[in-house]
């Protein structure tokens, strides 16, 4: 009882920490993983739910996903605030679980176990991306106009056939800067969609051909 | 005229900013986890209130329920809709375009 009381007032980051003595202070370490899950389940279950609406799955998926993340967090703390860049630590830790549930979600399978990811295909290991995108728009932008621009987002996305939408998505999360996916994302897709490798290039071509082109048409970006 | 011009401004970056904040990606920086969250703030929900068991996950006896049931995309309710309108009239031909794919559909699943 009083080890819970203790938790409750822990910092998240040493929440963390707690959880990593599951080998010498068990009662600690699930205290400490209780209260974590107090904390975060419901701002990763919404977020899932999202991201697997987003890519056509339901939201039974975005459940395994859930769990499948949380049981990493079990597994592997590996959250590192230094690294990260954001300014609160709360923060850090929202956009490290989302990785770990998009780590989940673009290797889902069917197979009954929760994706375990290699050091090339755990994008909560990537910290260099924040770098890339750190520039963020000038310009403050009304919700009106955000909503407008996501539209013409959507439009843009759902005219992609399902394995175009799917082969992009996958690209845009693990070779951001246009460079190879890894190997065994690579080998999934081919797995999944019944693909060879040079088709899986080809639909990709297409789709990002795609969407440049509805840019330009409509855009002239 | 000047703000439809702003926000059409879509260019490559601007587009992967706003995959982010729509949830095709995940959000990248703190800015884009905030405007995720704003906007999906009054979202319906369907897993609202649903809570994750931590005892299952410890002891790994959670049961992975998950069967890829995509949601039906566009196209496939246009097809939908044209049988049941063929349906519906019974004196119709069902479209040969409808036919074809649902052969297709057919032969997949044998495979």
């Amino acid at each position: 009882m009083e080890v819970i009381e203790e938790m409750k007032l822990a910092c998240s980051l040493n929440l963390l920490e707690y959880i990593g003595w599951k080998e010498e202070y068990p009662e600690e370490a699930k205290a400490a993983f209780e209260e974590f899950c107090i904390r975060y389940d419901q701002a990763v279950v919404k977020a899932a739910e999202i991201f697997c609406y987003k890519w056509n799955l339901t939201e039974t998926v975005a459940l395994d996903i859930v769990n499948c993340t949380f049981a990493r967090v079990w597994k592997y703390h590996t959250y590192n605030h230094e690294k990260s860049k954001s300014k609160e630590v709360d923060t850090g830790i929202r956009r490290w679980l989302n990785r770990i549930a998009y780590t989940q979600l673009a290797n889902y399978t069917n197979r009954g176990t929760c994706h375990e990811p290699d050091i090339e295909t755990d994008l909560s290991l990537i910290y260099s991306l924040d770098e890339l995108v750190d520039k963020t728009t000038d310009d403050e932008i009304t919700r009106k106009e955000l909503r407008k621009q996501l539209k013409v987002l959507d439009d843009v996305i759902a005219q992609l056939g399902e394995k175009h939408r799917i082969i992009y998505l996958t690209y845009k999360l693990y070779a951001p800067a246009g460079k190879n996916i890894p190997r065994s994302v690579s080998k999934k897709l081919q797995n999944e969609l019944e693909l060879v490798p040079g088709s899986i290039r080809k639909y990709k071509e297409q789709a990002i051909k795609q969407v440049e082109n509805f840019l330009n048409r409509n855009y002239g970006s | 005229m000047a703000a439809k011009k702003k926000s059409n401004n879509i260019n490559a970056d601007r587009f992967d900013e706003l995959l982010a904040i729509a949830g095709y990606i995940y959000p990248r920086n703190d800015k884009e986890l905030e405007q995720f969250e704003l906007l999906y703030e009054n979202y319906d929900f369907k897993l609202k209130n649903v809570r994750i068991n931590p005892e299952e996950i410890i002891n790994q006896s959670f049961e992975k329920k998950g069967k890829v049931l995509r949601l039906r995309n566009d196209e496939e309710q246009q097809d939908i809709n044209e049988l049941r309108i063929a349906a519906r009239k019974g004196n119709e031909h069902i479209p040969q375009s409808i036919l074809e794919k649902m052969k297709r559909k057919h032969n997949d699943e044998d495979k």
